[in-house]
């Protein structure tokens, strides 16, 4: 049996461990566009931070890896299926053949369209390759501007606050993470992040990134032979004459950030002076290879309860697919670590031969921002008008389109708002329908976050003790004996 | 493959699996040298009550793994030679996923601000120190048959039946 596996990120490791578990003898082939061993993307704001060293980025030791005989081709870009030849189409023109193969591609950051978004000091963060290039400006003092307010800008700003640089955070909406968290959780964590120095403007876009015409005509005056006997003249020594002064020069101008950006220009006319620029704008599936193979695809690609796409023998995990949501009850994008893991290791026994359902995706994730805790899962912010008057703020992101009729039961939040004795955030918040917990946020004291999302994976009606207790926010892992 | 077997009906919540389990975990392995360590042991096994029945709860060693799948450190992973769920310390960042996903709530959190949760004594030989500890057999640490522990019941007809696997 010859398996391909697409990508070596989340999905496509667990789905080939999930392979050799079930057949030891299989040739599995691991085709990536990616010049490195797996590693957590996830984990590069911690790399940038400083709090772990790259060789933390990787997810499997050497040995591991070994052991489980994978025939990895790295720098092998794909660029196209035939399903009626069975074969995987690469950038150097190979034709790969497959008996099972899984698209495990991911997702690439979205990138902005605004004059100067090109400029280098201009970037986004999904490989560990920008986080190299992104590592190598980082000085304490240094502004960056960060765009966007999802998850992965609100990590890297943390990071590049861990590193002593002065950044500020531009969000179109009128709140910070809007994905996962609802506004007045929000509000909490951005207190928290302005109180440790980020400076967050909500409702504004960027304009323009301004390119440092200064620093350029600086340079190429210093650079020029005038400028060096200037220089000279100004103090440097002999010996730093010629080439000794261009090299300095050169990586003094590195050192500065090698920074063609000097500014970014918001739509109100305000200027941000900044060295650095990271641009969240959020992520698109990595479909383009697969566009004319015959491939049903929405954003996505469309996969089923075994994670096969509608080609033969073909499957999707991660964020490249849209599987089964279970809470909007529908296929949908779901771009979070867990879920590509989950997918990966589903489909990869599936593909060995093994008739595993996937139980359905759900939107979850966790921070930690200057030991605030916050997680969240499922649905946190209702369809409809909800009783807390929190959400019925018009600037609220729109909310997701969710199965509702006439019969179904009514939604509700229940919400706990609680201080610790240091005056930190202690917040709760359940989301209901009926007698279904559909989501929570929880801020601050985070430990119960498994049992909720546990009763939500649950999926039924859960009996009035259990909601009181729940709702009372104590922490009891006794409480499902109450399911 | 041993597995922990919990009796919750034997349950009478004297903690002392708690006490033990700390102590397992210290430096110096003893209750007297415990508590004079510098970082306070901390417990990995916690007992809970819901007012009429007590158990002791720890990781449960799903096999499901959603602690596994939701790390994004590759930290939480099974052991190969033992198949058992161990966090790498190396590893952890303490970015909390587990902590998200685990339905027994069973994840702490070391002093290292790291995941923190029962190894099965892995520094004894895993010889858990709970099972020693327990007066009444609430905790027992016996062979079972793989595939019978391997059943994909929920979590919570897992709690419910009380005597689980785990
Ligand atoms: C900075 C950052 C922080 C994040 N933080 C979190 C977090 O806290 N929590 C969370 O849940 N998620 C987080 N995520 C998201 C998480 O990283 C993704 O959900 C996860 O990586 C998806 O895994 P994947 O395997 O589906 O795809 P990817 O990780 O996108 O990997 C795709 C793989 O396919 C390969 N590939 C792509 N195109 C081709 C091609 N044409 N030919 C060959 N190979 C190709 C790539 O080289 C790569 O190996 C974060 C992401 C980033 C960037």
């Amino acid at each position: 049996m010859k398996y391909i596996v697409v990508g070596n990120s989340a999905a496509g490791l667990f789905a080939a461990e999930a392979i050799r578990e079930q057949d030891s003898g299989a040739e599995i082939t691991v085709l990536t566009a990616d010049s490195y061993p797996s590693y957590s993307r996830c984990l590069t704001t911690y790399y940038l931070a400083g709090d772990i060293p790259e060789e933390g980025l990787f997810l499997r030791s050497a040995e591991t890896l070994e052991a489980l005989h994978l025939n990895i081709r790295y720098g092998c870009t794909v660029t196209g299926l035939d399903p009626t030849e069975r074969v995987i189409l690469t950038a150097a023109g190979e034709r790969v053949p497959y008996d099972k193969c899984l698209i495990a591609t991911g997702a690439s950051a979205v990138p902005l369209d605004v004059p100067g978004s090109t400029l280098p000091g201009v970037f986004t963060l999904r490989n560990l390759e920008d986080a190299q290039r992104i590592k190598a400006r980082l000085a304490p003092g240094r502004r960056a501007v960060i765009i966007g307010g999802g998850l992965v800008s609100l990590k890297s700003a943390y990071a590049l606050l861990k590193q002593g640089l002065k950044v500020s955070l531009i969000v179109s909406s009128g709140q910070i993470l809007s994905q996962m968290l609802n506004e007045e959780a929000a509000k909490l964590i951005q207190e928290h992040l302005e109180r440790h120095g980020l400076e967050i403007v909500l409702h504004q876009d960027v304009a323009e990134i301004q390119e440092s015409g200064f620093r350029n005509e600086s340079l190429r005056w210093r650079l020029s032979p005038f400028g060096q006997t200037q220089d000279k003249f100004f103090g440097r020594t002999e010996q730093e004459s010629g080439e000794k002064i261009w090299e300095n020069l050169i990586a003094e101008n590195e050192i500065k950030g090698g920074s063609r950006i000097e500014a970014v220009r918001l739509r109100n006319g305000k200027l941000l002076p900044a060295d650095l620029v990271i641009v969240g704008k959020g992520v698109r599936p990595n479909i383009q290879p697969f566009l004319d193979s015959g491939l049903a695809t929405r954003q996505g690609i469309l996969v089923n309860e075994r994670l096969e796409t509608n080609l033969p023998d073909v499957y999707a995990a991660g964020d490249v697919a849209e599987a089964w949501d279970r809470l909007h009850q529908t296929q949908r994008l779901n771009p979070i670590w867990p879920n590509a893991t989950m997918q990966g290791r589903i489909a990869g026994a599936n593909m060995a031969g093994l008739h595993l359902t996937y139980p359905g995706a759900m939107g979850m994730n966790s921070v930690d921002f200057f030991g605030l805790r916050t997680i969240s899962a499922g649905i946190v912010r209702p369809p409809k008008s909800p009783v807390s008057e929190n959400d019925l703020n018009p600037s609220s992101p729109a909310s997701p389109i969710l199965p509702t009729s006439p019969t179904s039961p009514a939604w509700r939040v229940e919400e706990l708002r609680l201080r610790d004795a240091w005056g930190r955030p202690n917040y709760q918040r359940l989301v209901w329908q009926g007698e279904l917990l559909k989501g929570f946020v929880l801020v601050g004291n985070t430990e119960r976050a498994g049992i909720l999302t546990a009763f939500i994976q649950y999926g039924r009606a859960l009996s009035e003790p259990v909601r009181q207790t729940l709702g009372s926010g104590k922490r009891s892992r006794a409480i499902s004996l109450k399911a | 493959m041993k597995q922990l077997l919990v009796r919750s009906e034997n349950c009478v919540g004297c903690k002392s699996c708690e006490v033990a389990c700390a102590v397992a975990h210290s430096q110096s392995k003893t209750l007297f040298g415990a508590v004079l360590e510098a970082q306070s042991p901390r417990k990995r096994v916690f007992v809970e009550t819901d007012g009429t029945v007590n158990f002791p709860l720890q990781c449960r060693q799903c096999s499901d793994m959603p602690c596994v799948h939701a790390c994004m450190a590759g930290a939480m992973h099974r052991e190969p030679a033992t198949g058992l769920v161990q966090v790498n310390a190396e590893k952890c960042v303490g970015c909390w996923m587990c902590v998200m996903v685990c339905p027994f709530g069973a994840i702490g959190e070391s002093p290292a601000h790291q995941a923190l949760k029962c190894d099965r004594c892995r520094e004894l030989d895993y010889n858990p120190a709970c099972v020693a500890a327990c007066p009444t057999k609430a905790l027992q640490w016996v062979e079972v048959d793989r595939f019978a522990a391997a059943g994909r019941r929920s979590w919570v007809e897992q709690v419910k039946e009380g005597n689980s696997h785990a």
